[in-house]
C-alpha cells in the first residue's frame, strides 16, 4: 500500500469549469441536448470551446440567468421561464433527452432543477434530467459525473431475477469502447451495458445483479449513487496503461469467477513491446504531473511504470476513498498536492526543470519560456488513451514533448537564464 | 412530517420552533430540528450548548463531502430532540442563503430526515432568496409565526405568497398561523379571514418565555406553574395539532400593496372619524391620517 503524502493548499482548484463536459458528452448521447441554466458567460464559454468544432450540430444551449431574475417577481420563475425555453427546444430540435445543467449562479440561488425537469418530463414526455455540474462544487471532469448521475436517474431497474452483468461506466471514445466491449466478449464476460449508452432510449437496467466498474477515476457520485441502488462496485485501477488495463480485465474476470486468462498478460506484453521506444526514452526522466482533469494519478501511475520519476503531483480534487485503487500503485513516499498554491508550485517545478511537466493550459507556456517541455494535460481528455489498443497513442502523448525537449535543448533554443517568476507577472 | 417554520425576524421563530419540537417528543415523536440561519441560534435551548454548524465541519474536512460522517452534523439534544444547525457565513458576507440550500442538500443525499417522525426546518427572516426557500420544497408543511402588528403580518403575507407559489409545483401547503408573543389576536384574525388562513396557535406575551432562553432551557424545563403552565399548554396544543395531519389550507395571499391597505385600514378610513380613538389623540396633527 503506497504511502502518499497529501498536503491540501486549499489554493484555487485548477481546472476549467466542469460545463467542458458537455463538449464530449454531447456527441456521445445521440439526440441529447444540453440546456445550461447559467450566465451569458457560461454560453460564451461554451460556445466558444464547443465552436471550434464545426462539423458538429451543436445540441446545447444556455437559458439565460439575467438581473431581473435575480429580482424575480414570483417564486416560480424559474419553473414558468424554463417551461417555455424547453417547449422552443423541444419544437425545434425533438432531442431525445434534455439534460438542464446547473451552473454556479443556478446554485447559488437555488434554482430547483430537479423539481423543474420532473415537471417538464411529464409536460413533454421524454427525460429532462437535472445534471449538478456547478463550477462551485465540481471542477472540470467531474461535470461528466453529474450528467452520469441524472442518466442513472433514468435508468430503468433491473427485472427480478436478472443475470449477474458489467456495468461499465465513464465516458470513453467510441473506438475504445467497442475495442473494451470486444475483450470482454472475448473473455466471456456478460455485459449489462455502458452508462453513458450511446442511445438514450436503451439504458442499461440498474439493480443488486449488476457489477459496475468505472472507467474513468473521477466518477464518485455516480458510483455512490449505483451503489445506493444495491449494485456491486470493483474497486481497480483506471485501465490507463497497459498494466493497469491487464490489471482492470482481471479485477473483472476475478468479479465473475473466472481465472484470468494468460491471454491477458500476454497482450499486456504486447503492448508494452509496441511502446517500447517511448518507454526507452521516458526511464530516468524527470516528470511533473500538475494537471487539470483528475487523471493526474493514473497517469504517474503509467510513467512510474515506464521508468519515469515523479518529481512533483498535483491534482485539483483528491477524493481519497474513490481513488483508493490507483493510490495504491504509486510510488512510496510521493507527495500529493491538492489545489496546490500555483506560484509555489510553479517556482517548484521551475527549480526541479523537470524533462517534461504535464500541466493546464495556462501554464505550459509560460514553462516553456522558462526552457521547460511541457504537454497540455488536457489532452489526455479528448485523445482516446484507455485500454491496449491505444497504448501507443498515450505513450506519444508523452514521449513527443520529451523528445522535442531534447532536441530543442541540443539545439541551443533554451537559454539558461535566471528566472523571476513574480518579475513575469 | 416536514415542517418549515417562517416568519419576520425576532418574531420567536427559533423559540417557537424548539419548544414545539420539545412537545412533540412529549407526545412520543422523534424529533430533529434545522435551524436554517447562519445566526446558528436555534438549537441551543435543546442542546444547551451553540453545536457546530455544517459549514463548519464542511470547513475542516476542506469540503470534501464524501469525507463526512452524516453523524457527525447532527446531535442528540435533550428531551428526546436532535439538533443542527446549517451555519452560514458572518453578517454581512457571502450568501447564507446558498449555505442553507446546501444544508438541506445535504439532509437530503444523506436520507438523514427519514429516522425520524418530524423534522422541523427553522429558517430566518423573510423567505429572501432561493436559498432561504429551499426547505420549502422538501416540506409537507409551513407555518408563519407572526405577532399582532404591521410589520409582522406584512412580513406574513409575503411568505404565504411565497408558499403557495411554491405550491403551484412542490405538494407543500400551509397549515396555518402561530401568533405569537403579545396578548391580542384580532388584526390577525381579520388578515385570515381576507386570505383563507387560520391561526393554529397563540403564545401570548410571558416573560417567562424570554427568561427561558436567557437561561438556554425550554420551557419544558421550568417548572410548571403560573405562566409556564400556559405557555406549555399552548405548545403541546399546536404540537396535537401538527401531529394530527393538519388540514391543508387554501390561502389566497394579498399583494404587497393590498395588505399595507388593508392592514392600515383597520385603523383609517378615508372617514377619519372611525380612527382608533385613543391613537388620534396621539396624533400631532389628525389630517396627516388622509388618504392621497
Amino acid at each position: 500500500m503506497a504511502s502518499l503524502n497529501v498536503i491540501r493548499e486549499a489554493s484555487c482548484a485548477e481546472g476549467f469549469c466542469s460545463l467542458g463536459c458537455i463538449a464530449w458528452l454531447y456527441r456521445k448521447i445521440r439526440g441529447s441536448f444540453f440546456l445550461i441554466v447559467g450566465s451569458h458567460t457560461c454560453q460564451y464559454f461554451m460556445q466558444s470551446a464547443l465552436s471550434v468544432m464545426i462539423f458538429s450540430e451543436p445540441r446545447f444551449a444556455t437559458a439565460i440567468i439575467e438581473e431581473s431574475d435575480l429580482a424575480a417577481k414570483t417564486a416560480d420563475f424559474a419553473h414558468l421561464e424554463l417551461d417555455r425555453i424547453v417547449g422552443d427546444i423541444v419544437r425545434e430540435y425533438n432531442p431525445t433527452i434534455i439534460f438542464l445543467v446547473g451552473t454556479c449562479p443556478a446554485e447559488i440561488i437555488k434554482i430547483d432543477l430537479q423539481n423543474i425537469g420532473e415537471m417538464l418530463t411529464q409536460k413533454y414526455a421524454r427525460p429532462i434530467m437535472f445534471a449538478p455540474v456547478s463550477g462551485l462544487e465540481h471542477t472540470f471532469t467531474q461535470g461528466e459525473d453529474g450528467v452520469l448521475q441524472a442518466l442513472l436517474a433514468v435508468s430503468p431497474a433491473e427485472p427480478p431475477g436478472a443475470a449477474r452483468e458489467l456495468l461499465l461506466v465513464g465516458a470513453v471514445g467510441d473506438l475504445v469502447e467497442d475495442e473494451i466491449l470486444e475483450q470482454l466478449a472475448e473473455l466471456e464476460i456478460p455485459v449489462r451495458g455502458i452508462l453513458p449508452a450511446r442511445d438514450p432510449r436503451r439504458l442499461p437496467a440498474i439493480g443488486p445483479n449488476t457489477v459496475a466498474v468505472a472507467l474513468q477515476p473521477y466518477l464518485s457520485m455516480t458510483i455512490n449513487a449505483l451503489r445506493r441502488r444495491g449494485v456491486e462496485v470493483i474497486s481497480c485501477r483506471t485501465p490507463i496503461g497497459p498494466t493497469a488495463t491487464r490489471q482492470f480485465y482481471e479485477a473483472i474476470c476475478r468479479a465473475f469467477g473466472k481465472e484470468p486468462p494468460a491471454k491477458l498478460a500476454a497482450l499486456e506484453a504486447e503492448a508494452w513491446e509496441r511502446i517500447g521506444p517511448e518507454r526507452e526514452l521516458l526511464i530516468g526522466k524527470r516528470i511533473a504531473i500538475i494537471g487539470d482533469n483528475l487523471l493526474e494519478l493514473p497517469i504517474a501511475n503509467l510513467l512510474y511504470e515506464m521508468g519515469a520519476e515523479i518529481v512533483e503531483l498535483s491534482t485539483p480534487y483528491f477524493n481519497r476513498k474513490a481513488m483508493a485503487a490507483d493510490v495504491a500503485c504509486l510510488p512510496e513516499g510521493l507527495t500529493l498536492y491538492e489545489k496546490p498554491d500555483v506560484i509555489a508550485q510553479a517556482e517548484r517545478v521551475i527549480a526541479l526543470k523537470p524533462d517534461l511537466t504535464i500541466c493546464g493550459l495556462g501554464l505550459a507556456n509560460p514553462f516553456e519560456s522558462r526552457g521547460l517541455p511541457t504537454k497540455w494535460s488536457i489532452e489526455f481528455t479528448f485523445t482516446p488513451i484507455h485500454g491496449f489498443k491505444h497504448a501507443k497513442d498515450l505513450a506519444e502523448i508523452i514521449a513527443r514533448p520529451v523528445r522535442r525537449g531534447q532536441l530543442m535543448a541540443q539545439r541551443g533554443w533554451y537559454v539558461d537564464q535566471p528566472v523571476n517568476t513574480r518579475a513575469a507577472v | 412530517m416536514i415542517v418549515s417554520i417562517y416568519g419576520k425576524g425576532g418574531i420567536g421563530k427559533s423559540t417557537t420552533s424548539s419548544n414545539i419540537a420539545i412537545a412533540m417528543a412529549k407526545r412520543g415523536a422523534r424529533v430533529l430540528q434545522v435551524g436554517c440561519d447562519p445566526k446558528h441560534d436555534s438549537t441551543f435551548t435543546i442542546t444547551k450548548r451553540m453545536i457546530p454548524t455544517l459549514v463548519e465541519i464542511l470547513e475542516e474536512y476542506d469540503y470534501h463531502h464524501e469525507e463526512i460522517d452524516p453523524s457527525e452534523v447532527i446531535f442528540k439534544g435533550k428531551m428526546g430532540v436532535d439538533a443542527m444547525e446549517s451555519g452560514g457565513p458572518a453578517a454581512g458576507a457571502g450568501c447564507g442563503g446558498y449555505v442553507t440550500g446546501e444544508a438541506v442538500k445535504f439532509l437530503r443525499d444523506h436520507k438523514l430526515m427519514d429516522e425520524y417522525d418530524v423534522v422541523i426546518f427553522d429558517v430566518l427572516g423573510d423567505v429572501v432568496c432561493g436559498g432561504f426557500a429551499t426547505p420549502l420544497n422538501h416540506s409537507d408543511f409551513a407555518c408563519v409565526v407572526t405577532a399582532n402588528d404591521f410589520d409582522s403580518l406584512f412580513a406574513a403575507n409575503r411568505i404565504c405568497a411565497a408558499v403557495m407559489a411554491k405550491a403551484k409545483n412542490y405538494p407543500i401547503y400551509i397549515a396555518g398561523l402561530i401568533v405569537n408573543r403579545c396578548p391580542d389576536t384580532d388584526h390577525v384574525e381579520r388578515y385570515c379571514d381576507r386570505t383563507g388562513a387560520r391561526i393554529i396557535g397563540h403564545v401570548p406575551q410571558i416573560d417567562e418565555i424570554r427568561r427561558s432562553r436567557l437561561a438556554g432551557v425550554s420551557i419544558f424545563e421550568m417548572k410548571r406553574i403560573g405562566g409556564i403552565a400556559l405557555a406549555q399548554d399552548r405548545y403541546l396544543e399546536i404540537a396535537d395539532y401538527l401531529l394530527s395531519e393538519p388540514e391543508a389550507l387554501k390561502v389566497k395571499p394579498l399583494t404587497d400593496r393590498e395588505v399595507f391597505e388593508h392592514l392600515r385600514s383597520e385603523y383609517i378610513n378615508i372617514n377619519i372619524q372611525r380612527f382608533n380613538a385613543e391613537d388620534l389623540e396621539l396624533l400631532e396633527d389628525p389630517s396627516c391620517l388622509a388618504l392621497n
